[in-house]
Protein backbone atom coordinates (compact mmCIF):
# COMPACT_ATOMS: atom_id res chain seq x y z
CA UNK A 1 0.00 0.00 0.00
CA UNK A 2 2.75 2.63 0.56
CA UNK A 3 4.99 1.41 -1.96
CA UNK A 4 1.81 2.72 -4.72
CA UNK A 5 0.89 5.69 -2.80
CA UNK A 6 3.68 7.65 -4.11
CA UNK A 7 2.78 6.35 -7.71
CA UNK A 8 -1.04 7.34 -7.65
CA UNK A 9 0.01 10.67 -5.85
CA UNK A 10 2.69 11.40 -8.94
CA UNK A 11 -0.17 10.32 -11.43
CA UNK A 12 -2.79 12.60 -9.95
CA UNK A 13 -0.69 15.54 -10.56
CA UNK A 14 0.24 15.07 -13.71
CA UNK A 15 -3.54 13.90 -14.92
CA UNK A 16 -5.14 16.62 -13.35
CA UNK A 17 -3.10 19.31 -11.63
CA UNK A 18 -6.10 21.77 -11.15
CA UNK A 19 -8.19 18.96 -9.47
CA UNK A 20 -5.26 17.47 -7.59
CA UNK A 21 -4.57 21.39 -6.01
CA UNK A 22 -8.14 22.25 -5.14
CA UNK A 23 -8.42 18.82 -3.17
CA UNK A 24 -5.18 19.62 -1.65
CA UNK A 25 -5.79 23.30 -0.39
CA UNK A 26 -9.36 21.93 0.45
CA UNK A 27 -7.87 19.37 2.79
CA UNK A 28 -5.41 22.14 4.15
CA UNK A 29 -8.52 24.66 4.85
CA UNK A 30 -10.31 21.54 6.58
CA UNK A 31 -7.22 20.82 9.20
CA UNK A 32 -6.61 24.81 9.20
CA UNK A 33 -10.34 25.41 10.31
CA UNK A 34 -10.31 21.88 12.53
CA UNK A 35 -7.30 23.00 14.80
CA UNK A 36 -8.52 26.27 15.24
CA UNK A 37 -11.77 24.80 16.09
CA UNK A 38 -10.24 22.39 18.70
CA UNK A 39 -7.91 25.43 20.01
CA UNK A 40 -11.02 27.44 20.61
CA UNK A 41 -12.84 25.09 22.75
CA UNK A 42 -9.89 24.08 25.07
CA UNK A 43 -9.65 28.30 25.48
CA UNK A 44 -13.53 27.82 26.65
CA UNK A 45 -13.63 25.36 28.42
CA UNK A 46 -10.92 26.96 30.87
CA UNK A 47 -12.82 28.64 33.68
CA UNK A 48 -10.07 31.25 33.83
CA UNK A 49 -11.79 32.64 31.05
CA UNK A 50 -14.90 32.73 31.78
CA UNK A 51 -15.36 36.49 32.75
CA UNK A 52 -15.03 38.76 29.24
CA UNK A 53 -13.83 42.37 30.02
CA UNK A 54 -16.59 45.11 29.11
CA UNK A 55 -16.48 46.22 25.23
CA UNK A 56 -17.69 49.58 24.10
CA UNK A 57 -20.58 46.78 22.32
CA UNK A 58 -21.61 45.94 25.21
CA UNK A 59 -25.22 46.70 26.45
CA UNK A 60 -25.57 47.46 30.39
CA UNK A 61 -27.76 44.19 30.39
CA UNK A 62 -25.20 42.37 28.53
CA UNK A 63 -22.54 43.15 30.96
CA UNK A 64 -25.21 42.42 33.84
CA UNK A 65 -26.03 38.84 31.97
CA UNK A 66 -22.40 38.39 30.87
CA UNK A 67 -20.99 38.44 34.67
CA UNK A 68 -24.04 37.04 36.13
CA UNK A 69 -24.82 40.37 38.21
CA UNK A 70 -28.07 41.81 38.84
CA UNK A 71 -29.13 43.98 36.14
CA UNK A 72 -30.11 46.83 38.53
CA UNK A 73 -26.53 46.89 39.86
CA UNK A 74 -25.30 47.77 36.58
CA UNK A 75 -27.45 50.23 35.81
CA UNK A 76 -27.06 52.21 39.11
CA UNK A 77 -23.61 51.76 38.75
CA UNK A 78 -23.78 53.88 34.95
CA UNK A 79 -26.48 56.08 36.74
CA UNK A 80 -29.05 54.92 34.25
CA UNK A 81 -32.81 56.01 34.87
CA UNK A 82 -34.99 52.71 34.75
CA UNK A 83 -38.09 54.45 32.46
CA UNK A 84 -39.22 51.19 32.14
CA UNK A 85 -39.50 50.86 28.41
CA UNK A 86 -36.34 48.64 27.91
CA UNK A 87 -34.51 50.85 25.41
CA UNK A 88 -30.78 49.37 24.24
CA UNK A 89 -27.77 51.31 23.94
CA UNK A 90 -24.23 50.47 24.42
CA UNK A 91 -21.38 51.43 26.83
CA UNK A 92 -19.76 53.08 23.79
CA UNK A 93 -22.60 55.31 22.74
CA UNK A 94 -23.68 56.32 26.19
CA UNK A 95 -19.85 57.68 26.78
CA UNK A 96 -20.11 59.71 23.76
CA UNK A 97 -23.30 61.05 24.76
CA UNK A 98 -22.17 62.31 28.09
CA UNK A 99 -19.08 63.28 26.75
CA UNK A 100 -16.42 61.13 28.20
CA UNK A 101 -14.29 58.61 26.93
CA UNK A 102 -15.44 55.18 26.83
CA UNK A 103 -12.36 53.57 28.71
CA UNK A 104 -12.83 55.74 31.80
CA UNK A 105 -17.09 54.58 31.69
CA UNK A 106 -15.44 50.79 31.17
CA UNK A 107 -12.97 51.64 34.03
CA UNK A 108 -15.59 52.60 36.88
CA UNK A 109 -17.90 49.86 35.56
CA UNK A 110 -15.32 47.28 36.85
CA UNK A 111 -14.26 48.55 40.16
CA UNK A 112 -17.96 48.46 40.44
CA UNK A 113 -18.37 44.75 39.74
CA UNK A 114 -15.03 44.12 41.43
CA UNK A 115 -16.37 45.39 44.42
CA UNK A 116 -19.79 43.53 43.82
CA UNK A 117 -18.05 40.29 43.94
CA UNK A 118 -16.34 41.12 47.02
CA UNK A 119 -19.44 41.54 48.79
CA UNK A 120 -21.58 38.63 46.88
CA UNK A 121 -18.68 36.53 46.44
CA UNK B 1 -14.90 44.18 12.42
CA UNK B 2 -17.15 41.43 14.35
CA UNK B 3 -17.72 44.03 17.08
CA UNK B 4 -18.87 46.26 14.48
CA UNK B 5 -21.40 43.41 14.17
CA UNK B 6 -22.08 43.20 17.55
CA UNK B 7 -22.99 47.22 18.32
CA UNK B 8 -24.99 47.12 15.18
CA UNK B 9 -27.43 44.82 16.31
CA UNK B 10 -27.48 45.98 19.94
CA UNK B 11 -28.04 49.61 18.38
CA UNK B 12 -30.82 48.41 15.26
CA UNK B 13 -32.06 45.06 16.60
CA UNK B 14 -34.53 43.41 14.45
CA UNK B 15 -34.31 45.57 11.92
CA UNK B 16 -30.27 44.39 11.84
CA UNK B 17 -31.46 40.95 11.70
CA UNK B 18 -34.26 40.88 9.21
CA UNK B 19 -31.98 42.78 6.76
CA UNK B 20 -28.86 41.03 6.85
CA UNK B 21 -31.04 37.57 6.78
CA UNK B 22 -32.57 38.84 3.56
CA UNK B 23 -29.75 39.84 1.65
CA UNK B 24 -27.24 37.21 2.31
CA UNK B 25 -29.72 34.99 0.77
CA UNK B 26 -29.28 37.06 -2.43
CA UNK B 27 -25.48 35.91 -2.05
CA UNK B 28 -24.88 39.55 -0.81
CA UNK B 29 -21.76 38.40 1.63
CA UNK B 30 -22.86 39.14 4.83
CA UNK B 31 -21.72 37.36 8.46
CA UNK B 32 -25.34 36.75 9.46
CA UNK B 33 -24.81 33.72 11.29
CA UNK B 34 -22.74 36.14 13.16
CA UNK B 35 -25.31 38.00 13.61
CA UNK B 36 -27.99 35.30 14.90
CA UNK B 37 -25.93 34.75 17.62
CA UNK B 38 -25.23 37.98 18.58
CA UNK B 39 -29.19 38.74 18.29
CA UNK B 40 -29.59 35.44 20.65
CA UNK B 41 -27.04 36.65 23.14
CA UNK B 42 -28.96 40.30 23.61
CA UNK B 43 -32.43 38.33 23.84
CA UNK B 44 -30.19 36.45 26.64
CA UNK B 45 -29.61 39.71 28.73
CA UNK B 46 -32.99 40.86 28.43
CA UNK B 47 -32.28 43.86 25.46
CA UNK B 48 -34.10 41.37 22.52
CA UNK B 49 -36.88 39.10 23.05
CA UNK B 50 -35.81 35.52 21.63
CA UNK B 51 -39.38 34.94 20.38
CA UNK B 52 -39.08 37.80 18.00
CA UNK B 53 -35.40 37.33 16.81
CA UNK B 54 -36.77 33.80 16.01
CA UNK B 55 -39.41 34.90 14.10
CA UNK B 56 -37.65 37.52 12.14
CA UNK B 57 -34.73 35.90 11.19
CA UNK B 58 -36.65 33.04 9.74
CA UNK B 59 -39.47 35.48 7.79
CA UNK B 60 -36.17 37.61 6.78
CA UNK B 61 -34.54 33.93 5.45
CA UNK B 62 -37.54 32.24 3.72
CA UNK B 63 -38.40 35.93 1.81
CA UNK B 64 -34.82 35.89 0.86
CA UNK B 65 -34.87 32.55 -0.66
CA UNK B 66 -38.28 32.69 -2.66
CA UNK B 67 -36.83 36.38 -3.59
CA UNK B 68 -33.86 34.42 -4.88
CA UNK B 69 -35.94 31.69 -6.38
CA UNK B 70 -38.27 33.85 -8.10
CA UNK B 71 -34.88 35.67 -10.07
CA UNK B 72 -33.83 32.25 -11.39
CA UNK B 73 -37.47 31.60 -12.18
CA UNK B 74 -37.79 34.67 -14.81
CA UNK B 75 -34.11 35.34 -15.45
CA UNK B 76 -32.72 31.77 -16.03
CA UNK B 77 -34.58 29.96 -18.66
CA UNK B 78 -34.00 32.27 -21.35
CA UNK B 79 -30.36 32.41 -20.21
CA UNK B 80 -30.03 28.53 -20.56
CA UNK B 81 -31.73 28.39 -23.60
CA UNK B 82 -28.63 31.22 -25.22
CA UNK B 83 -26.41 28.43 -23.57
CA UNK B 84 -27.77 25.96 -24.92
CA UNK B 85 -28.06 27.16 -28.33
CA UNK B 86 -24.74 28.94 -28.48
CA UNK B 87 -23.08 25.76 -27.31
CA UNK B 88 -25.04 23.72 -28.82
CA UNK B 89 -25.36 20.93 -25.71
CA UNK B 90 -28.46 20.26 -25.34
CA UNK B 91 -27.72 16.51 -23.71
CA UNK B 92 -25.72 18.12 -21.31
CA UNK B 93 -28.07 20.63 -19.43
CA UNK B 94 -30.90 18.38 -20.11
CA UNK B 95 -28.88 15.95 -18.12
CA UNK B 96 -28.50 19.18 -15.40
CA UNK B 97 -32.59 19.61 -15.37
CA UNK B 98 -33.34 16.33 -14.47
CA UNK B 99 -30.29 16.47 -11.69
CA UNK B 100 -32.36 19.24 -10.39
CA UNK B 101 -35.57 17.26 -10.28
CA UNK B 102 -33.93 14.38 -9.04
CA UNK B 103 -32.12 16.30 -6.37
CA UNK B 104 -33.35 19.81 -6.09
CA UNK B 105 -34.91 19.26 -3.13
CA UNK B 106 -32.71 17.94 -0.49
CA UNK B 107 -30.13 20.61 -2.11
CA UNK B 108 -32.05 23.01 -1.26
CA UNK B 109 -32.69 21.82 2.30
CA UNK B 110 -28.91 21.53 2.79
CA UNK B 111 -28.01 24.46 1.18
CA UNK B 112 -30.17 26.42 3.74
CA UNK B 113 -27.94 25.35 6.49
CA UNK B 114 -25.02 22.61 6.48
CA UNK B 115 -23.74 24.19 3.25
CA UNK B 116 -25.38 28.16 3.72
CA UNK B 117 -22.65 29.69 1.43
CA UNK B 118 -23.82 28.00 -1.13
CA UNK B 119 -27.87 28.46 -0.32
CA UNK B 120 -28.34 31.64 -2.43
CA UNK B 121 -26.77 30.17 -6.00
CA UNK B 122 -29.06 26.70 -5.34
CA UNK B 123 -31.79 28.93 -4.93
CA UNK B 124 -31.11 30.41 -8.25
CA UNK B 125 -30.34 26.77 -10.10
CA UNK B 126 -33.58 25.36 -8.88
CA UNK B 127 -35.63 28.66 -10.13
CA UNK B 128 -33.55 28.48 -13.69
CA UNK B 129 -34.40 24.60 -13.81
CA UNK B 130 -38.00 25.22 -12.88
CA UNK B 131 -38.14 23.08 -9.91
CA UNK B 132 -41.60 23.24 -8.14
CA UNK B 133 -42.44 25.71 -6.27
CA UNK B 134 -43.99 23.59 -3.64
CA UNK B 135 -40.76 22.02 -3.50
CA UNK B 136 -38.35 24.35 -3.60
CA UNK B 137 -40.55 26.42 -0.68
CA UNK B 138 -41.40 23.04 1.66
CA UNK B 139 -37.62 22.27 1.52
CA UNK B 140 -36.09 25.30 2.01
CA UNK B 141 -38.86 26.26 4.92
CA UNK B 142 -37.55 23.50 6.85
CA UNK B 143 -33.92 24.06 6.06
CA UNK B 144 -34.07 28.09 7.41
CA UNK B 145 -36.65 26.32 10.48
CA UNK B 146 -33.02 24.48 11.38
CA UNK B 147 -30.34 27.23 10.57
CA UNK B 148 -32.13 29.73 12.32
CA UNK B 149 -33.26 28.05 15.31
CA UNK B 150 -29.46 26.67 16.05
CA UNK B 151 -28.20 30.06 15.28
CA UNK B 152 -30.26 32.17 18.09
CA UNK B 153 -30.39 29.21 20.12
CA UNK B 154 -26.87 28.84 20.56
CA UNK B 155 -26.85 32.71 20.77
CA UNK B 156 -29.04 32.81 23.88
CA UNK B 157 -27.59 29.70 25.35
CA UNK B 158 -23.68 30.48 25.45
CA UNK B 159 -23.83 34.58 23.81
CA UNK B 160 -22.67 35.48 27.22
CA UNK B 161 -19.33 35.00 25.61
CA UNK B 162 -20.03 36.17 22.90
CA UNK B 163 -16.85 36.76 20.80
CA UNK B 164 -15.71 33.54 21.48
CA UNK B 165 -18.69 31.83 20.82
CA UNK B 166 -18.57 33.58 17.29
CA UNK B 167 -15.00 32.23 16.82
CA UNK B 168 -15.94 28.62 17.77
CA UNK B 169 -18.64 28.66 15.44
CA UNK B 170 -17.38 30.06 12.21
CA UNK B 171 -14.51 27.90 12.40
CA UNK B 172 -17.07 25.11 12.93
CA UNK B 173 -18.97 26.12 10.11
CA UNK B 174 -15.39 26.31 8.21
CA UNK B 175 -14.55 22.89 9.03
CA UNK B 176 -17.77 21.57 7.57
CA UNK B 177 -18.09 23.17 4.46
CA UNK B 178 -14.14 22.53 3.39
CA UNK B 179 -14.29 19.45 4.53
CA UNK B 180 -17.43 18.47 2.22
CA UNK B 181 -15.82 20.28 -0.55
CA UNK B 182 -12.45 17.97 0.24
CA UNK B 183 -14.96 14.89 0.08
CA UNK B 184 -16.72 15.73 -2.62
CA UNK B 185 -12.66 16.29 -4.60
CA UNK B 186 -11.48 13.35 -3.72
CA UNK B 187 -14.85 11.80 -5.06
CA UNK B 188 -13.66 13.26 -8.58
CA UNK B 189 -10.09 12.37 -8.07
CA UNK B 190 -10.89 8.49 -7.75
CA UNK B 191 -13.74 8.93 -10.64
CA UNK B 192 -10.89 10.62 -12.81
CA UNK B 193 -8.14 7.98 -11.55
CA UNK B 194 -10.19 4.83 -12.79
CA UNK B 195 -11.10 6.29 -15.97
CA UNK B 196 -7.75 6.82 -16.61
CA UNK B 197 -6.72 3.30 -15.52
CA UNK B 198 -8.63 2.18 -18.07
CA UNK B 199 -7.74 3.86 -20.70
CA UNK B 200 -4.02 2.76 -20.31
Amino acid sequence: MTGTRPGVIKRLWQDAPWLTGAFVLALACTLFFAGRFVAGAIYWADPAHRDVPPAPWMTPRFVAHSWRLPPDMVADTLALTHDGKGGRITLGQLAADRGVPVEVLIAELEAAIALHREVHP
Amino acid sequence: MTETLFALVSTYGLWVVAGSAFLSCLAIPIPTAVIMLAAGGFAAAGDLVFWQVLGTAWLAAVLGDQTGFHIGRWGGPPLIDAIARRTGRHKLIGRARETVQHWGGIGVFLSTWLFAPLGPWVNLIAGAARLERWRFTVWDVAGETIWVTAYVTLGFAFGSRLEELTDIVTDWSGMIVSAAMTVTLATLLALKLRKTRKMR
